[in-house]
């Protein structure tokens, strides 16, 4: 059972962890608010709510329902669009006190409702609710009232009706009409935002409630975390804690929250058999790839590690001139890292182009590394940083029926959890091929920040500008001194079967003069390291020429006046 | 807006339908289709998916008890396959299970086995093979023959468009169930309700009278849902039929986007004249349409694109040929425009060609050639209330293009320094070249664009797109509606007609239709689902006509009833009937309120046995269409307008923004403001998506390989121009309109052909004396191999 408040209601879901929250939403519990527009995380039409206790206070994220596994549910605060629109409020005809009364139809709408209204900024209405989701995410969050910062937040929602300019009129007017003061005066403090915005009328009184209803659905959960239930240990009541998660997993014999007054009047799916115990649970990171490439491994898996359940495996942390990425951290976190961002000023615009918000707030770093895309973004800009991953466990994974040879190890855990350090650049082998062994996950992602004499530029060319998979992405961390090139590493994805770094180009580079023709001479060398194909993504001469002109981008953007007029 | 569609849009509240409640007992339908593009279907294994959980049955042509059949326009189209297989993603078998999941489960274990043959995707090539749908057919005005002579240049070239994905956010889908007596009731998202009923009654083996089919609403359809909704009811009517049980069928964004048509892509060479001050004489043009492997409606586009062979120009000597080619691909199909923005894409390219010929803006020959009162369009109608004119000249003052023109050159100038003696290298060559193959040097493949590009980095550009649209079904039959109004004994309104709501607002323009008409407030008014039950052989809602058609239909309903309503208010006052009226839900007598509210003189009214309900019929008037001599007056009238379109152009990465579409159109005293603009804004934008980053691609055994929203990709809010600028021409009434107003739908989706222009533009400019090819879409990587000289002509 996955207990959980579910806008003003807290209930039990009892579907396989893997299940996504959209087909518990549409399925079972018959919110069909939430649209599903191509469960892929690429249209933004079943945008929710999640809310996730946090210090006391309930940190609310815009997530695509497609690609949220419903384990990442248990004690958190689902809200669907059913759950932000007041009572009443969809009919303006004629109402004759009596029935249409009794039904709860009356005129409130929230003022992002309104501003849709006014604007006509909803024509079939499809992707309508997760517009609105959208932006009321975006007013939970926001720093200030910025009508770009307001796009931002509703780039990855797709509408093909209006062609968004109705959509840019009414954001603007709601970042008008609501009071700026009150949102910079909340900013970073949850629980004050949450007060604000049901003063507005943004957000039903039920959003007050959640830190309290949250903390007390933990407790009858019977535990003082959220940690999902891990169904292999909840089959072994005497196995002693995950040697790697902080939080002790729920007694088994909690009692089952019962499900709420709405209660599903569908059956719930019976759950899919357990997977080979062998294999261990399914590690599951953001899971915006693993439910786009192979949906079938985790659809029906009730046997979930979700990391970001891992308290150890989150944040990001800068001292002493290097950065950490734990293996938890999503792509949103890291360009929301303040210390980072006063380093990396570039790093906000780069990572805006890697994904919609709702998906960044997902994905993980160590997820686009593991995925092995030879095209990720992430894993494009680590390796021009030189990075290196941390990996942890591996190795065999006990049978769930019980400890093997007499050692008693949890069951579904891993046998042994060694850790090793290694260079990012040595991790990819081969197509979809990592250093990574199985049940291994990555823990941290470390990297050196700049020095005050290296640039660092990220270059990323898609058939749609943003939002789309790149046909080549490349990085450069370049340290210059006095016109010369003291170092140079480059990094180029799309053009091969890994995420390449070009080692040669990048050698040949160093203590070369900063110059035009160093730049061709390199782009020549990357050249022949370089094996692009013909794909969806572009050809392979495509791909060679923007190899090579991202190349000369890189340097033309970090050390315009060397490059000079004369070239390229 | 309808207000009340939207404010059940912001709340989640409006049911499409996949989010109708399901009556217990409904089955779930799965599609096993073809995965060859062309073949012998030898068999069909279905031994081992039967037996997989769930499975209820599993039906294949054999099991279709009418006819095994669903081409509307030409029989050419099986509801599953049988014989030969015809494309990938044609439906062979249909699976029914208790869920969708098991269906599809299912659906995968079946085995279809194909003997392949040969299959040929290209219209060129089908066209050369005399594969097509219909025979030729030619539009000609003039003696194009003998102008040639007489003008003083010529140009001649090729033009491309690809196909569109409509990609309505809702997808293909449809529930049937059986009823009582032996009949099927059909929810289906379609834009023709009565095509659906007739396609399912055809396949059942069913009277029409037995099939009723309701669509609520639908999430966008854009045309892709107006003869290919039909697919999928009668599948889903057929599984429902055989088992007795409702079925249900929603098609996965993935199966909807490999198995349904597009829009069509064309190939077209062209050759014009013009005579020594630019005025264009002679327009010859062949346009090779890829209708796919059925004809769905591919004929009656292929007659848009000859009915808008000149776009918004008048040329004397015409010849237009169009051959509709059949390929092995998913049936191509209606798509917002219908067959028009690809006649306007060649004659744009071809006024292109002729002004690059001969060295001149093409602004000067498009703004010489705009039609004018009484110009006569190659199907021997001539131009009423013609705007071309007006709205070219609002624009260019309204959006002060000269300085905007004068702004670019100069920005352009000022990256580009050495552009005079790259202009003068180039000048030598011959300007009819598609590409000057030698800028970048025939040397190293790659080493070369990189020098030739020069810094910095963007290039701009602007183009001006005139646009002339005609409004009417071509099939002049098709131009005809009804509406069936009530009105209770409480004074509320309930509409009826043929219309069906996709996000195009017309359910909100019938409300007030009504509502004016009988002079009450629109609250008072209620638009019904669109039902074959109340509205029987309506016109699907397309060709921009839905609120036209059915609107008229409505108010000639509600001025029957209002006329009766009338005469019971006169008796009652003692006067006249002709004195009285109705207004803000008042009965007045020469023009003053008297003490009778509307409720109270409906209550009267239905005491005293007045019909408070009607029916009533509306036929475009003065229309018609001579196909044996391809002359007549096809259209109800035309839609005129201009943009103007600003393109920037990284030179170096290829990559590109459509900064700016300013538009002046022409829609005559606009029925509601909010929602025209929409469609106005809405329809730029998706033009514009066609002709930029829009590319549907196939693999060469002719499955579609853009096949999910990872690999096609639509403009999003940050693709879409910040700066969208839709001015509505004052004081243009529309004599015979629909309260003075022009239709809207489709005719703004041709600015965004300015585009591809603009772009063009900017590319030129990056690297000067070079032709970019006419191809659209003008993806990054045709335009960043373009620049380089690696495109298929450059190399």
């Amino acid at each position: 059972m996955i207990p959980l408040l579910l806008n003003d209601a807290e209930i039990a879901l009892d579907l396989p962890a893997g299940r996504r929250a959209l087909d518990a939403l549409r399925g079972t519990l018959r919110l069909t608010g939430t649209k599903e527009g191509c469960r892929e995380g690429d249209c933004g039409a079943c945008c929710v709510l999640w809310g996730v206790p946090e210090s006391g206070a309930v940190v609310y994220r815009v997530v695509p329902a497609c690609l949220l596994p419903c384990g990442e549910l248990h004690g958190t605060h689902l809200v669907t669009i059913e759950g932000l629109s007041p009572a009443g409020g969809s009919h303006t005809g004629l109402v004759r006190g009596g029935p249409a009364r009794a039904a709860g139809l009356g005129n409130g709408l929230t003022p992002v409702q309104e501003a849709f209204l006014e604007f006509g900024a909803a024509q079939c209405g499809f992707c309508t609710p997760g517009f609105v989701v959208a932006l009321t995410g975006y007013l939970l969050s926001a720093e200030s009232l910025d009508p770009l910062e307001a796009e931002e937040a509703v780039a990855g929602q797709l509408c093909r009706c209006t062609g968004y300019s109705s959509v840019r009129r009414a954001l603007a007017r709601l970042c008008e009409q609501l009071d700026g003061d009150a949102c910079a005066r909340t900013a970073g403090d949850p629980v004050e935002r949450v007060r604000w915005l049901v003063a507005e009328g943004v957000l039903p009184e039920a959003f007050l409630e959640a830190p309290r209803r949250l903390a007390a659905l933990a407790r009858r959960a019977g535990s003082a975390s959220l940690a999902p239930p891990a169904p292999l240990a909840a089959r072994s009541p005497a196995a002693p804690p995950m040697p790697c998660a902080p939080a002790a997993p729920p007694a088994p014999d909690a009692p089952p929250i019962p499900c709420a007054p709405a209660a599903p009047p569908m059956p719930c799916a019976p759950p899919a058999p357990p997977a080979p115990a062998s294999r261990g649970p399914r590690i599951v990171g953001g899971a915006t790839d693993l439910y786009v490439q192979r949906p079938e491994e985790i659809e029906d898996a009730s046997d979930l590690l979700l990391l970001s359940r891992r308290a150890d495996l989150r944040g990001i942390r800068v001292e002493a001139g290097r950065c950490r990425i734990k293996g938890a951290a999503t792509i949103e976190e890291l360009r929301r890292c303040r210390t980072l961002r006063a380093v990396l000023p570039a790093l906000d615009g780069w990572l805006r182009r890697v994904a919609s918000l709702p998906v960044r707030a997902r994905a993980t770093l160590a997820g686009n590394l593991v995925n092995a895309s030879p095209i990720g973004d992430l894993a494009i800009l680590l390796l021009a940083l030189d990075a290196e991953v941390t990996l942890e466990g591996g190795g065999a994974w006990a049978p769930a029926a019980g400890p093997p040879m007499g050692r008693p190890s949890l069951a579904g855990a891993p046998m042994e959890s060694a850790r090793r350090t290694m260079a990012l650049r040595a991790f990819f082998h081969a197509y979809k091929q990592t250093a990574r062994r199985s049940g291994e996950i990555i823990v941290e992602i470390a990297f050196d920040l700049p020095g005050a004499d290296t640039r660092l530029s990220f270059q990323k060319v898609s058939c749609r500008p943003r939002l789309d998979i790149a046909s080549v992405n490349g990085a450069a961390r370049i340290a210059a001194c006095d016109g010369h090139i003291v170092r140079a590493e480059l990094s180029a994805g799309g053009v091969a079967p890994v995420p390449l770094y070009l080692a040669r180009a990048s050698a040949h580079l160093a203590g070369r003069r900063l110059s035009a023709a160093a730049v061709r001479e390199a782009a020549e060398i990357a050249d022949g390291e370089i094996s692009p194909i013909d794909d969806i993504r572009g050809s392979a001469l495509y791909k060679r020429l923007l190899c090579r002109r991202i190349l000369y981008a890189h340097f033309l953007e970090c050390f315009p006046e060397a490059m000079g007029g004369d070239l390229p | 807006m309808s207000s009340e569609e939207v404010r059940l849009h912001v709340r989640g509240a409006s049911r499409f339908l996949d989010d109708q409640p399901l009556p217990a007992g409904t089955l779930h339908a799965a599609v096993v289709a073809s995965a060859h593009a062309h073949g012998r279907l030898l068999g069909i294994d279905a031994a081992a998916a039967s037996s997989l959980p769930g499975v209820r049955a599993i039906l294949t042509a054999a099991d279709v008890p009418g006819e095994n059949q669903i081409g509307t326009l030409v029989p050419d189209e099986p509801l599953l396959a049988e014989g030969i297989i015809h494309f990938v993603g044609q439906p062979a078998a249909l699976v029914v299970a208790d869920t969708p999941a098991e269906a599809r489960r299912a659906a995968r274990a079946v085995r279809v086995t194909v003997e392949p043959l040969p299959a040929v995707l290209d219209a060129r090539q089908a066209g050369a093979l005399g594969a097509l749908i219909a025979p030729p057919r030619t539009f000609a005005l003039g003696d194009v023959d003998a102008a040639w002579p007489r003008c003083a240049r010529i140009a001649a070239g090729r033009a491309e468009t690809g196909g569109q994905e409509h990609l309505y956010l809702e997808t293909q889908s449809a529930w049937a169930a059986p009823t009582e007596e032996g009949g099927v009731r059909v929810a289906s998202a379609t834009q023709a309700p009565t095509g659906v009923q007739r396609g399912v009654a055809r396949v059942l083996g069913l009277a029409m009278h037995r099939v009723e089919v309701d669509v609520r609403r639908l999430g966008g359809a854009f045309g892709g849902k107006e003869d290919q909704a039909t697919h999928w009811a009668a599948l889903a009517a057929l599984g429902a039929r055989h088992l007795g049980r409702p079925v249900k069928l929603v098609l996965s964004r993935r199966e909807d986007m490999r198995w349904t048509g597009k829009r069509h892509p064309y190939a077209s060479d062209f050759r014009i004249g013009i005579d020594a001050e630019g005025r264009i004489l002679a327009y010859e043009v062949t346009y090779y349409q890829n209708a796919g492997a059925a004809a769905d409606l591919s004929m009656a586009i292929l007659e848009r694109t000859l009915f808008h062979a000149t776009g918004s120009y008048f040329v004397p000597h015409v010849r237009a040929r169009a051959y509709s080619c059949r390929t092995n691909l998913p049936p191509n199909t209606a798509c917002r425009g219908f067959g028009a923005p690809q006649a306007a894409f060649v004659i744009e390219a071809a006024i292109r060609a002729i002004a690059e010929a001969v060295g001149r803006p093409a602004e000067e020959i498009q703004r010489l050639n705009l039609l004018r009162e009484g110009d006569e369009f190659p199907y021997g109608m001539r131009a009423r209330g013609a705007r071309a004119e007006r709205c070219w000249d609002e624009a260019c003052v309204l959006f002060r293009v000269e300085e905007r023109r004068r702004a670019i050159a100069a920005a352009n100038a000022a990256a580009d320094p050495a552009a005079p003696a790259m202009a003068a290298a180039n000048a030598a060559a011959d300007p009819g070249a598609p590409a000057i193959a030698g800028a970048n040097g025939a040397g190293p493949a790659l080493a070369a664009p990189l020098a030739a590009t020069p810094a910095p980095r963007y290039r701009r550009g602007l183009a001006m797109m005139p646009i002339c649209f005609g409004i009417s079904f071509t099939n002049t039959s098709m131009n005809q509606a009804s509406a069936l109004v009530h009105v209770y004994s409480d004074g509320s309104v309930g509409v009826s007609t043929g219309a069906v709501e996709m996000g195009q607002g017309v359910h909100a323009k019938l409300r007030q239709v009504a509502a004016r008409t009988l002079g009450v407030g629109v609250e008072r008014v209620k638009v019904e689902s669109t039902n074959t039950m109340r509205n029987a052989n309506t016109s699907p809602t397309a060709a921009s006509t839905g609120a036209d058609l059915n609107g008229q239909a409505t108010r000639l309903a509600c001025l029957e009833i209002a006329g009766r309503l009338r005469g019971a208010a006169a008796a009652r006052a003692g006067c006249s009937s002709d004195d009285v009226g109705f207004d803000g839900g008042r009965v007045l007598v020469s023009g003053r309120p008297i003490d009778l509210d509307w409720e109270t003189l409906v209550r009267e009214a239905h005491r005293a046995r007045v019909n408070l309900s009607a029916h009533a019929h509306y036929a475009t008037p003065g229309i018609g269409f001579d196909r044996s001599r391809e002359k007549g007056e096809p259209f109800a009238y035309h839609v005129y307008g201009a943009a103007v379109v600003e393109a920037t152009v990284d030179a170096l990465l290829g990559t590109y923004t459509i900064d700016a579409v300013r538009a002046v159109h022409d829609g005559g005293r606009l029925l509601d403001p909010l929602a025209d603009l929409g469609q106005a804004e809405g329809g730029i934008v998706q033009g514009l998506g066609w002709m930029t980053i829009e590319d549907v691609r196939h693999d060469a055994a002719g499955a579609l390989e853009t096949d999910t929203l990872t690999t096609y990709k639509v403009p999003d809010l940050d693709f879409a121009p910040r700066e969208i600028e839709v001015r509505f021409l004052e004081d243009a009434d529309h004599p015979g309109g629909l309260f003075a107003s022009k239709a809207i739908g489709e005719p703004p989706l041709l600015y965004g052909i300015g585009g591809f222009f603009a772009l063009r533009e900017a590319l030129r400019a990056a690297r000067p004396g070079g032709v970019p090819p006419f191809t659209a879409p003008l993806t990054p990587e045709r335009a960043l191999l373009w620049l380089a000289g690696q495109d298929e002509a450059g190399a």
